[in-house]
């Protein structure tokens, strides 16, 4: 049983669908992750979650209850909304103490509380502060203090990562962990960006055009993606249009070539799709299975066309022959001075090897 | 060159603006009757024959009186009305706006005398009350406008937080959208309270043997050209030109000039 359900929820904006038959579940402790590019409808699943919108259709449950019936003091979900919404002409305590004083708690507990998660979020000496005096973090942590200090059940986070540099988003990874192991609450928060929840969270929901295209712990999603989206989203996978050419014995090893042309390769049928010849598909290989000089049993001669570099970090992008298709290659360099610098227009040599490489079903949609 | 004659300008503007208050003021002090050259000498006595006159006191308090309660009860209708439209579609709230908006810009002599046949048909002409209705009724579509303006700029989510914090919609509306609005009602109030306590033509109209300051001080010019009418006006004036700058002091978009 799941402390928050949906079940085939369909949600209209006016004549706008918005969600299309949305259904999942998330468990007691969990912290699960709604990962989608923006306007893909993961913002509205937070506000049919917190009882602020009604689903068109379907139904949502907390703890088995129909969500609507969770209203004014009972509400047991709380946001953490991307633009803060502080009160501001409050200060950093009365905003904090907010939720507990409509509660109707005694003075005295409310201190209780309000200090404590301060010194958890070190925020004592801000207390006394109006919002306009704090930080890009600061007001992020003011916000995930009145959220959580009335004990909610489940936690909703809208992007709580964005706007904040490196350090802060990792200083608020620890303080997310931190108070779920002191409140014991649920965590469901949404994030357009793979790198920010996938560290994170325990179980992601990745979003597409009104609809979950695929759920699974972070490794299954980036291992194992099932859509091409979820692939390349999540999985930084290059995705080569490709056209099967041959189906070995046990349909286990598939043998295929690039529809440019730029070469034939064996890939294993992972997800065991009833393959024939001729058959397009896409050929998945990740980014970080590429590599540039030593050997593999598939090779790729592609132009380079650019690079970036985070610390020791270098992605590469190449263009395949004839058409706009690109291969992605990251890698780590062992340190910072390493000398791949390939010039633009130059052919280099890529390499991988087929068990790491798989395939995907290509739909017509997919194309477009 | 261009900026000396931006100030150029700006200052002929201010003293066009700011002329005939002076001269007022100026003559308030005057030890002569009229205005007169050689400068008859300085003097109180028009202040002190104020200070005395008590028909016109009790119009000054009939006034106040008057003023303070349109402006707060047009302030509160404002407050409502605001926050209706404000959450409304763009479409619906700006045909409504100037429905709501059209009794204050019918001429005031229009909506007098047709207030004095309304007034007349419901029983309250000639008393303060009709005068205090009149004045709710022309200037409560301005702190609806000045109010709709404040709720439009406020963020919605502050509200739905603190709905899902448990507040209810009472509380809501007066401590969460009222806390980040009180600027702009108190604006509201003294801005309405200044035009109320102004308004000469609909309170002739409708005001009868209960005199409002501005009637009063009219009926005086009519009689005698009293310079006592110099002094009164001229604290008048003081008095309003503070109101109405501490009002376009709260105006001022808090959010904006805080977070510099």
């Amino acid at each position: 049983m799941g402390i928050i359900e949906f079940r085939n929820v369909d949600f209209y904006w006016g004549k706008n669908k918005v969600l299309d038959n949305i259904s999942f579940e998330v468990n007691k402790g969990e912290i699960f992750a709604l990962l989608g590019r923006s306007g893909c409808g993961k913002s509205t699943i937070l506000r049919l979650m917190s009882g602020l919108s009604r689903p068109s259709a379907g139904e949502i449950l907390i703890y088995e209850q129909d969500a609507s019936i969770y209203k004014g003091r009972d509400r047991c979900v709380t946001t953490v909304w991307q633009s803060k919404a502080l009160f501001p002409h409050l200060s950093v305590r009365a905003n904090i103490e907010f939720g507990l004083r409509v509660k109707g708690i005694n003075r005295s507990d409310i201190r209780k509380r309000v200090e404590k998660i301060a010194g958890v979020l070190e925020l004592e000496d801000k207390l006394e502060r109006s919002i306009f005096q704090l930080s890009g973090g600061e007001k992020q942590r003011v916000a995930l203090a009145r959220a959580i200090v009335i004990r909610p059940k489940i936690l909703l986070l809208d992007e709580p990562f964005s706007g904040l540099d490196l350090t802060l988003k990792q200083q608020l990874q620890a303080d997310l962990r931190n108070l779920q192991d002191e409140y014991q609450c649920t965590y469901i928060l949404v994030s357009h960006l793979m790198e920010d929840v996938l560290s994170l969270a325990t179980r992601i929901a990745v979003i597409q055009d009104k609809k979950i295209l695929q759920v699974g712990d972070p490794n299954t999603l980036y291992h194992s993606p099932l859509s091409p989206f979820v692939a390349e989203f999540v999985g930084k996978k290059n995705l080569i249009d490709s056209i099967v050419r041959n189906v070995g014995k046990n349909g286990k090893e598939v043998y295929v070539s690039a529809t440019s042309g730029v070469g034939n390769w064996k890939a294993r049928n992972r997800l065991n799709l009833p393959l024939n010849e001729n058959d397009r598909v896409y050929y998945v290989i990740g980014s970080d299975s590429i590599e540039l000089e030593s050997s593999g049993d598939c090779k790729l001669e592609a132009t380079f066309r650019d690079r970036e570099i985070e610390g020791r970090r270098r992605t590469y992008y190449f263009r395949l022959d004839g058409k706009k298709e690109e291969v992605r290659v990251e890698t780590y360099a062992p340190n910072l001075n390493i000398p791949y610098r390939f010039s633009r227009g130059e052919r280099v040599k890529l390499y991988w090897k087929s068990e790491e490489a798989f395939l995907l079903e290509k739909r017509i949609r997919d194309t477009e | 060159m261009k900026r000396i004659a931006a100030i150029v300008f700006l200052g002929l503007v201010i003293v066009l603006i700011f002329i005939p208050l002076l001269t007022m003021i100026v003559l308030s002090f005057s030890k002569g009757r009229f205005a007169s050259f050689p400068w008859p000498g300085w003097s109180f006595q028009w202040y002190l024959q104020f200070f005395e006159n008590s028909t016109l006191h009790l119009s000054l308090l009939r006034s106040l009186i008057l003023g303070m309660g349109a402006a707060f009860v047009s302030t509160l209708l404002g407050f409502g009305s605001g926050y209706a439209l404000s959450r409304m579609s763009s479409g619906k709230s700006s045909v409504l706006l100037i429905l709501f908006t059209l009794p204050a810009i019918v001429p005031f002599v229009l909506f007098g005398f047709c207030f004095v046949e309304f007034a007349g048909y419901i029983g309250i002409l000639r008393t303060t009350s009709a005068v205090l209705i009149a004045h709710i009724v022309v200037f409560s579509p301005l702190s609806t406008a000045l109010c709709f303006h404040r709720f439009r700029q406020l963020n919605l989510d502050i509200e739905d937080a603190a709905r899902e914090l448990g507040a209810s919609e009472t509380k809501i509306f007066f401590t969460i959208v009222g806390g980040q609005s009180w600027r702009t009602l108190i604006a509201s109030v003294i801005v309405i309270f200044v035009l109320s306590w102004d308004e000469y033509v609909i309170s002739w109209f409708v005001s009868g043997f209960n005199k409002t300051y501005p009637v009063y001080v009219r009926n005086m010019l009519e009689s005698t050209m009293s310079p006592e009418i110099n002094a009164v006006g001229s604290i008048i004036a003081v008095l309003s030109l503070c109101l109405m700058s501490t009002a376009l002091y709260l105006l001022r978009n808090p959010e904006k000039s805080k977070e510099k």
